[in-house]
């Protein structure tokens, strides 16, 4: 009783402030609350429960293929390891892909129907599996490793026998990450001429001016989300999975020579041009919008409108620049400051944890135009938008991180007599490290996808609205000249991260480095 | 070409054929040619004249079987046509102009939209009635849609310097809560959403002040009209006969239209306020004395003017009547 | 399926240079006789668990071969001969102990014997703890539990590398007594790394005293004291004697070592 007390607690206070909040800007069409939302809801349970049931049913076959997709991607890796270090490259460079763009290129592809919402929430999903299982998968000790080798047996059996069950809870950890992601790419899936879902009536919410109908949207779409997460959670604990050290671990590349490393980064340039290229061949699209490699060449360099080109795509990318990193960095800022303040004050945890959960759980492309709204057209609301996407991974992986700081060391200092804060400095905040690092490489294209959603949706700025009105006049070279700018942007911060990491972790953390 | 197209064109002709050949000319079933009209945005009455078509059987009755593609926020409208997915798409004459330029080889086949839905929209208590009231407020727009505002400032010789842009999303919200003193938008969305919140908006129709551009335009590929006229005239005769009976009864096109798309969210009221301000902007007295879908040389004329002050050239080739010729002599 | 047949080993100018530079092994002449259990014991880092491995086909050598009866050791490990214990215990934490001895069979693609399983389970002293998993044993069960998977194999070379370092004193000694005899009539080939001298007399025939690294032969000494050793061999005479020789030997190869004696 008393723990339901303290369960129900929090969300109640979380319920009223909400309540509050509407009732002080009623009239203004900005936000419903609880109460609103409840009618709504009563008043049209069929409409959402028919809206929901399309969304999840493209979200769950999306979350089923790209965890698939993971997992064997991963095992081909892990029978053949040469070409470990190009699948995940070509995987890093396909998650970059901004879904605004690949979205109506996907519906030309596949026609009507649920494919470009199911391969959305796919994209969006199996990066966040695949890196945790592989880390998974070569977290074994080598010791297990030498054992299935003395006995004469080879990767396969390795895989069979000691890495594909030692990778278990790494697969869980990074599904129930996934698993909100999921919900978004089919969402924004639905933005492409679906006839159905929780997407298309957002739209047509928006544009009604239904702020009832929206709020009741976002409730439903978070609830959902915490459902999802909070359940692939207790099925890990349902399975008895001890919890993985670090779920997104840093990539292990061959340091290797200079050359050597130019020579990988060619031959992972070369295998994309060859997939983009040869795909587009492959499947005969039509070149008025699947634009080819010498496309966007000729683009950019032979045609006579070229310096146009150039400064409209580098004036988008300045005035996203400016928004992203802000809030990229106050996310990273809040998320480790919140799991930190938590670790001092745990007592708080119970009220901010579900808050965190919530807040992270509501799709972008509900809450873009609403937190714009909120908080204005300025560059406030987009780089709270921003920071709200990073933070929520940041803060789940901090945490986590913090209570990796080994015991034995934390007992010597307590038997010194030292204080909350002296361990955290010495011992939890060095253990931190290696989770805070991996969020911060998730976290850039999870910033530049919110980026460029806030952007179209609502601020009509930067290279959100760029890739919109390039598709809407029919300019698809400058889509897909965009796209190629935000996916190798997204990879190049993802590799500046990871090289920050790498250096850092050597110092602080080096057996996540070794190997 | 493409060989999704080729494909099919070869498999219709093949299926076609067998029909012919066995004797099976009065099972319309066997005749019926697919074929796919891409509309250019979610559901509702703005394309109410094709949902009565289909609802009647129309299309049927003319050997069709047409597939009515949504559109929405980040749909394509133009590829489907392009590549042969759709036979006829929905696009303004700026989009289709645009489209026309970056190589696809697309015609005006009729113009749904007589006069353009654009408006200023504005509160009862501030209104901005003509373009002379512009200077000095703040009308809010996405970006992206400047240059139909420059069209506008030009032909009423206007600055559109002492105009404050305000970027909004599309939404009255801005307007409601006094961000801005106008939106740009449609006389067909968010005034009827402000309507219907109990909200009176004050409306300038930029069609009344020379923005003559033609809106919800038909396009096909010339390849189209050149291997495919049959299917286009059928096509387009069911249309005009679907909007001229949803302007005989707009209450009941919104009707057919929320029980046609019952997961669409839409709501009656909305739709039947939609539907009474849509048709004004379709009909006109050109279509009353030559039908649905209509143009002459000097509404070519003008287009092509606006499109000039919206930065596109384009020629008199980019229209073609012949469809809507033989639509309503026949 | 290992045949009967015993299996010698031969190790020639054996050496291992480490990528970081150091040389564990350098230029090493040793053999193993077929049937016959040999401990090496040496200081800290001398390089014996790398000519372990090396014997083990885990480790290719810079220059020099191994060869388990005239074959490399890699092929002799295909065929299921070999079985190793390493100084972490290494069991699966997701497997029960039953499971976890079973498993070597599974990998050395040998019929199930749960017979044996429970026999070995029983000998090394965990009955009564088939189902539970590693996680709830202590860190000497959990050595014992490694040794009973090295011996599931009924392995022809046993390999085994510090086996006991967790056990306590008395059930070591036990151990001694009741191992040696579970792999003397298999004819098993077996190398015993340990630390302990008084260890090596009671389980080899043979103890080779190697120097600091790298390792080099300091001395070569046969243990001619007969089976079963109970734990009270330790107080005779005999024993004493080797122990003392083989801790003379030990102390004389760390004095030789300039890099060693210079500290």
């Amino acid at each position: 009783m008393t723990a339901l007390a303290r369960r129900a607690g929090p969300v109640l206070l979380l319920l009223l402030l909400w309540q509050l909040a509407a009732t002080a800007t009623g009239g203004q069409f900005l936000l419903a609350g609880p109460a609103e939302v409840a009618a709504w809801l009563s008043d049209n349970p069929g409409l959402v429960g028919r809206a929901l049931s399309v969304t999840l049913a493209s979200a769950a076959w999306g979350f089923l293929a790209g965890n698939l997709a993971a997992i064997l991607l991963v095992a081909a890796a892990m029978l053949w390891p040469p070409v470990l270090g190009l699948l995940t490259g070509l995987a890093l460079i396909v998650f970059c892909l901004p879904l605004i763009a690949t979205g109506p290129i996907l519906r030309v592809m596949m026609g009507p129907g649920d494919g470009p919402q199911v391969v959305l929430a796919a994209l969006a999903v199996y990066y966040t599996t695949l890196i945790p299982l592989l880390a998974g998968l070569r977290a074994v000790p080598s010791a297990w490793i030498d054992l299935v080798a003395c006995l004469g047996r080879g990767h396969l059996a390795q895989l069979v026998h000691v890495r594909a069950r030692a990778a278990l809870p790494y697969l869980v950890a990074g599904m129930q990450i996934a698993a909100p992601a999921a919900f978004l790419g089919a969402m924004v899936g639905e933005f492409t001429g679906a006839e159905r879902g929780m997407g298309v009536l957002t739209v047509r919410f928006i544009r009604d001016l239904n702020t009832a109908a929206l709020w009741s949207l976002a409730s439903i779409a978070a609830l959902v989300s915490i459902a999802v997460y909070l359940g692939v959670g207790a099925a890990g604990r349902f399975l008895r999975l001890e919890r993985p050290p670090v779920i997104l671990a840093p990539p292990r590349l061959p340091q290797g020579s200079a050359g050597r490393r130019l020579g990988r980064a060619v031959l992972l340039a070369g295998a994309t041009l060859v997939l983009w290229w040869g795909g587009m061949e492959a499947l005969g699209l039509n070149p008025f919008f699947a634009k080819r490699p010498p496309d966007l060449f000729a683009a950019l360099f032979l045609a006579p409108d070229a310096g146009a080109t150039w400064q409209a795509l580098l004036q988008a990318a300045a005035q996203t620049a400016v928004f992203v990193l802000p809030g990229y960095l106050a996310g990273l800022a809040l998320g480790t400051g919140l799991a930190v303040a938590l670790s001092l004050v745990p007592a708080l945890s119970g009220l901010v944890t579900p808050l965190a959960i919530a807040l992270r759980s509501v799709p972008v492309v509900t809450t873009a135009p609403l937190v714009v709204l909120l908080l204005g057209q300025g560059a406030l609301g987009t780089i709270a938008l921003v920071a709200l996407m990073v933070f929520f991974p940041t803060f789940v992986a901090c945490q986590h991180g913090l209570q990796q700081a080994p015991g034995q060391i934390l007992d010597i200092l307590r038997s010194h007599g030292a204080g909350r804060v002296p361990q955290m400095r010495h011992v939890r905040l060095p253990a931190m490290l290696p989770a805070f690092f991996a969020s911060a490489r998730m976290g850039v294209p999870a910033a530049i996808l919110a980026v460029t959603v806030v952007e179209w949706l609502a601020t009509g700025r930067g290279l959100g609205n760029l890739m919109t009105l390039s598709a809407s006049l029919s300019d698809y070279t400058m889509l897909w000249l965009t796209v190629v700018l935000v996916t190798l942007a997204s990879v190049l911060c993802h590799g500046g991260v990871a090289w920050i990491e790498r250096r850092v972790l050597r110092l602080y953390a080096p057996e996540q480095v070794e190997g | 070409m493409t060989f999704d197209r080729m494909n099919r064109r070869d498999f219709l002709g093949a299926t076609a054929g067998l029909a012919a050949s066995a004797g099976l000319r009065a099972q319309a079933a066997w005749a019926q040619v697919p074929v796919a009209l891409q509309l250019s945005w979610l559901h509702s009455v703005q394309f109410a004249g094709s949902y009565i078509a289909l609802d009647r059987g129309w299309w049927r009755e003319a050997g069709l079987e047409v597939s009515l593609l949504q559109g929405g926020p980040n749909a394509p409208v133009e590829p489907p046509v392009v590549a042969g997915n759709a036979l006829v798409g929905i696009s303004a004459a700026d989009y289709a102009a645009a489209a026309v330029a970056q190589g696809a080889p697309f015609r005006i086949i009729g113009v749904a939209m007589q006069k353009n839905p654009f408006v200023i929209a504005s509160l009862a208590d501030n209104p901005i009635a003509s373009p002379a009231d512009l200077p000095g407020k703040r009308i809010g727009m996405a970006v992206s849609n400047t240059p139909v505002l420059q069209a506008l400032c030009s032909l009423n010789g206007v600055d559109i310097a002492a105009v404050q842009i305000v970027p909004t999303q599309y939404s009255a919200q801005p307007l409601v809560a006094g961000q801005v003193d106008g939106l740009l938008c449609w006389e067909t969305d968010l005034p009827v959403a402000m309507a219907i919140q109990g909200i009176e908006a004050h409306t300038m129709l930029m069609a009344d002040h020379g923005y003559a551009l033609q809106s919800q335009t038909y396009v096909a590929t010339v390849d189209s009209l050149a291997t495919r006229r049959k299917e286009l005239v059928a096509l387009m005769a069911g249309e005009a006969r679907g909007w001229d009976a949803c302007r005989a009864d707009t209450d009941a096109a919104a009707e057919l239209t929320v029980r046609m798309f019952p997961d669409a969210g839409m709501d009656l009221p909305t739709q039947q306020l939609q539907a009474r301000r849509q048709v004004p902007l379709m009909f006109s007295d050109l279509t009353d004395a030559h039908g649905f879908g209509w143009w002459t040389d000097e509404t070519v004329e003008e287009n092509i003017r606006i499109l000039s002050l919206l930065g596109r050239t384009v020629t008199r080739d980019l229209w073609d009547r012949s469809i809507l010729e033989d639509v309503h002599a026949g | 399926m290992p045949d009967s047949a015993s299996l010698s080993i031969t190790c020639a100018g054996l050496t291992k240079i480490h990528d970081n530079g150091v040389a564990a092994v350098d230029a090493l002449d040793l053999r193993f006789e077929a049937g016959r259990t040999t401990a090496l014991i040496g200081p800290s880092g001398c390089g014996k668990s790398t000519l372990l491995r090396l014997v083990a086909g885990l480790d290719r050598p810079t220059t020099g071969t191994v060869g388990i009866a005239g074959l490399p050791p890699v092929q002799q490990a295909r065929r299921g001969v070999i079985s190793m214990a390493f100084q972490d215990p290494s069991l699966l934490p997701w497997l029960t102990l039953r499971k976890n001895v079973a498993l070597a069979r599974k990998l050395a693609r040998q019929p199930a014997d749960p017979r044996l399983v429970d026999e070995l389970i029983a000998l090394v002293g965990l009955e009564g703890f088939q189902e539970t998993r590693p996680a709830a044993l202590s860190g000497g069960m959990r050595q014992r539990a490694a040794i009973a998977r090295a011996l599931a194999t009924r392995p022809q070379v046993l390999l085994l590398d510090e086996p006991f370092g967790a056990v306590d004193e008395l059930t070591r000694r036990q151990l001694a007594r009741d191992l040696p005899p579970l792999w003397q009539p298999l004819g098993t080939t077996t190398l015993l790394v340990t630390h302990s001298v008084d260890e090596a007399v009671l389980l080899a025939d043979r103890i080779v005293v190697l120097s600091p690294r790298p390792a080099r032969v300091v001395a070569d000494l046969p243990v001619p004291l007969p089976h079963p050793r109970l734990p009270q061999l330790t107080e005779t005479p005999a024993f004493r004697r080797i122990a003392a020789r083989a801790l003379q030997a030990l102390a004389q190869g760390v004095g030789d070592n300039p890099a060693l004696a210079a500290q």
